[in-house]
């Protein structure tokens, strides 16, 4: 018994110090890229006066929630890949887009459009799942075959140009108000709490994790590992089909390959949610708010005219300086 | 009595390797069963193959009458069979709580997991099985080792399996946490549990095993009562050799002060620690789980930042802030954790081995390979390590040879200090003497050695002075003749210190 209440005492004084220096560094960075957001709003608003006119406020939700629900299967595949990333996101969601454009320019009705448009991104998404796990690609060569074919359907699909089309409930949603907030925002909303029920408050959740936490004992847990990381690209995919059809409503209609610049942004805000996490795994709350915060940048940078080239030079260098945060933290743990 | 677990005529090959050669293993219901034998003898492939890990090429095994060939190590958990790996797997952002019940969570309804109530569960659990007062909110990267292998024997023990394999697992314990390992294994077996129960530990077994299997290149020697058996005996059966042979200390000349510390300090874990190690001299360093011992080694090599302290080498102050610096200046470390830190698995035997010193071994920045794979075979042939070739991967040894290449490393270069940081953990009786008569031969040659360890015949049997520390400090410094095991413990478990907060 002596020595249980020894433990006791060294345990809760270890923590206590644990917890001190863990916190100091996390917070510094959590605060850093809150700050950065903050920052970032009041340089717009300061440089353009649209920037925080209503319109444009509702047009960043807008726009932001086709890049929400992407990087939540984006992050579970960072999570479930221990930080490797779906490189097919923007492929995915341009093909599901070209399927729904088609079959509704056909006539097909909106509702089946819209399920075809999602089982095209999930079944992409079991591709790339069945590739890594059984056929033992890396997730990076794996998913960026996948963008290629990908990309390659959406071409000839649309025939490599503009089809238009506007259907009434895919415009709704994509584009209009509801209760006077946008539509998209509750779809958002929706899928934000399936996938954090999911992944923060499910057995299913804690199996993804702890795959890419530790293989091995994952394993040894006796987790089916092939079928949960299956599954965590097949969601990523799902999530890629509902942003298709997002699409579609916002382009009424659809250009090719529209989608394929998403994926730096998606990447972004996976990543984000990797930094802004006290324990080194991202979450979907903090894709959420990496989401945000690039959905902001975008429109900001265009609100105050930005040529699009230095855009994107702006969106490189954030992830050079996200991922090498990253690996800084990451370095610092395995020390500790 | 009907067995409770029949493995028969069990075959396993590898590349170049045949581990297992008709091996048979059988258990009876209640007893707790020790698997011996040498590392590469074949135990862990035959647990490995009782946990649907590997397929055998021969054999079959069957458990409660149910024939186990073929399923998935999920499904032989489920058939009531746990395990206690030797090496401990656990993910680093996960808590106590979430380790515990992973792949079983409580639920709410609607699928979702009950937090609050996997929580106290946690905690019931925790104490009800281990007598355990850990947080369950603590991450697991924030425990000891110890602490990490003690809830991972806890979520074994929450399913009530039929029967448990534990490979080892005293390793890293405290004698009190080993003491309380074995009341809870006592226990098991009274409520009518079965024990499979590997060690390298002879005392161990005679403290707590009914019978005994021991297997031998592959192949069964014998399956014996205990109590009818002797340590000496056993060992025979193992190796072929006498168990005096353990330790043989090389009296070497001791020289010079070859490295000096002087008030080493980081944080509470190491606290003004100061010694000298002479040429020729082999420095032991004793201390229970969570003393410093590696922390403060890790603090000589530069593998950690000190926040204060100085040494010299040959009299000479140096700077030591990276493991790069220190090996600039003859000082070497085989780590505790081989396999972390030791050897990278995924590279052949020479490329470890060579991978310090490869300076040495080139020409025009190219690698003299014909040189250098007579040096390293050199080295396979005077540590014996058993390997197919030194082009093997070195993940395919067993953890004694693993341990003789990181060696190797060390020797390849010209390493006046090398530090061993519990060497023979995970090590058997044949490979052990080996790794001993290296240290012997380094300090003839000239060099001194630094040995922590956690077992106290290894200390006194090849140490010529003895360091206890307590608390991150030095508490005690004993010749060789001072030396008892009494005295070790005694000083290592906080006796004599004046100020104990």
């Amino acid at each position: 018994m002596s020595s249980n209440t020894v433990r006791g005492g060294t345990m809760s004084s270890r923590k206590l110090r644990w917890a001190g220096v863990r916190n100091r560094s996390h917070l510094a960075v959590r605060v850093l890229t809150i700050g950065l957001f903050v920052g970032v709003c009041v340089l717009f608003a300061a440089m353009s006066p649209i920037f925080l006119m209503p319109s444009n406020l509702l047009n960043i939700v807008r726009q932001t929630a086709l890049l929400a629900i992407m990087s939540f299967g984006m992050v579970s595949v960072i999570i479930v890949t221990h930080g490797e990333a779906d490189m097919s996101v923007g492929g995915i969601t341009g093909l599901s887009a070209a399927v729904a454009v088609v079959l509704l320019v056909r006539g097909a009705p909106t509702a089946l459009s819209i399920l075809a448009a999602i089982a095209t991104g999930l079944a992409a998404g079991l591709l790339n799942g069945i590739l890594v796990t059984k056929v033992g690609l890396l997730p990076f060569l794996a998913t960026l075959a996948t963008m290629n074919m990908a990309m390659g359907l959406e071409q000839v699909l649309t025939k490599g140009t503009y089809v238009p089309f506007a259907d009434p409930f895919i415009g709704f949603v994509a584009n209009e108000n509801f209760l006077g907030v946008p539509a998209s925002a509750f779809l958002l909303l929706l899928v934000y709490l399936a996938f954090y029920s999911l992944l923060d408050h499910m057995p299913t959740g804690r199996k993804i994790y702890a795959i890419g936490g530790n293989l091995q004992a994952a394993r040894a847990s006796g987790i089916d590992v092939a079928k949960y990381t299956v599954l965590t690209f097949a969601l990523s995919g799902l999530s890629c089909g509902l942003a298709g059809v997002l699409l579609v409503g916002r382009l009424s209609g659809l250009t090719p390959l529209a989608a394929a610049p998403l994926l730096l942004d998606v990447l972004l805000a996976g990543y984000i949610s990797s930094i802004l996490s006290s324990v080194g795994a991202p979450s979907v709350s903090g894709a959420l708010f990496g989401a945000m915060l690039v959905g902001v940048l975008s429109n900001g940078l265009a609100v105050i005219r930005v040529p699009t080239f230095y855009v994107n030079l702006v969106k490189g260098l954030l992830i050079i300086i996200v991922v090498a945060a990253n690996a800084l933290q990451r370095r610092r743990r395995s020390i500790s | 009595m009907a067995a409770l677990l029949e493995m028969k005529g069990i075959r396993k090959e590898f590349p170049g390797v045949v581990a297992l050669d008709g091996v048979d293993f059988s258990v009876v219901p209640g007893e707790i069963h020790a698997l011996l034998g040498e590392n590469g003898a074949g135990k862990s492939t035959l647990i490995k193959i009782l946990a649907g890990l590997y397929t055998p090429d021969r054999g079959t095994v069957v458990f409660r009458g149910e024939q186990l060939n073929g399923l998935s190590p999920q499904q032989v958990q489920a058939r009531g069979i746990a395990f206690i790996h030797q090496e401990r797997a656990y993910i680093p952002y996960f808590t106590v709580g979430q380790t515990l019940f992973l792949g079983r969570e409580p639920s709410r309804g609607a699928g979702l997991i009950d937090w609050p109530r996997l929580y106290r569960k946690a905690s019931e659990e925790l104490v009800r099985i281990l007598g355990l007062e850990i947080d369950p909110h603590a991450p697991m990267e924030s425990l000891t080792v110890s602490e990490k292998q003690l809830v991972d024997i806890t979520k074994a023990l929450i399913t009530n399996p039929s029967l448990i394999v534990f490979d080892e697992p005293t390793g890293p314990l405290s004698e009190g946490e080993i003491e309380r390992l074995f009341a809870v294994i006592k226990r098991l077996k009274s409520q009518g549990v079965t024990v499979v129960y590997i060690s390298h530990r002879l005392d161990e077994v005679f403290q707590i095993c009914d019978r005994a299997t021991v297997l031998k290149d592959g192949k069964n020697v014998t399956t014996l009562e205990v109590k009818d058996a002797t340590p000496d005996g056993i060992v025979r059966l193992m190796v072929g050799k006498e168990l005096k042979e353990k330790f043989p200390k090389v009296v070497a000349s001791i020289g010079d002060p070859i490295l000096e510390v002087s008030n080493l300090c980081r944080g509470h874990v190491v606290r003004n620690v100061s010694f000298k190690l002479r040429r020729g001299e082999i420095l032991g360093i004793y201390g229970l789980v969570g003393a410093g011992r590696t922390e403060m080694v890790r603090l000589v090599f530069g593998a950690d930042k000190k926040d204060a302290g100085s040494i010299m080498v040959e009299g000479v102050p140096v700077i030591i802030n990276s493991p790069r610096e220190a090996i600039d200046q003859g000082i070497a470390l085989v780590p505790e954790d081989r396999r972390g830190q030791g050897v990278i698995v995924e590279m052949s035997v020479r490329d470890n081995v060579t991978l310090p010193s490869l300076k040495g071994f080139s020409r025009a920045g190219f690698v003299a390979s014909r040189r250098e794979r007579a040096a390293v075979q050199n080295f396979v042939k005077q540590l014996n390590i058993k390997t197919p070739g030194i082009d093997h991967f070195v993940k395919y040894l067993s953890g004694g040879n693993q341990q003789k290449v990181v060696l190797s490393k060390w020797l390849c270069g010209s390493a006046k200090v090398v530090i061993f940081d519990q060497p023979t953990i995970g090590i058997d009786v044949g490979a052990k003497t080996e790794i001993y008569r290296l240290m012997g031969k380094l300090v003839s040659d000239g060099a001194g050695v630094i040995l922590v360890s956690s077992e106290i015949p290894e200390v006194l049997g090849l140490s010529d002075r003895i360091l206890v520390m307590y608390r991150g400090r030095i508490t005690a410094e004993l010749s060789r003749e001072e030396a008892t095991p009494d005295r070790l413990l005694f000083y290592a478990m906080g006796g004599g210190v004046a100020d104990v907060q």
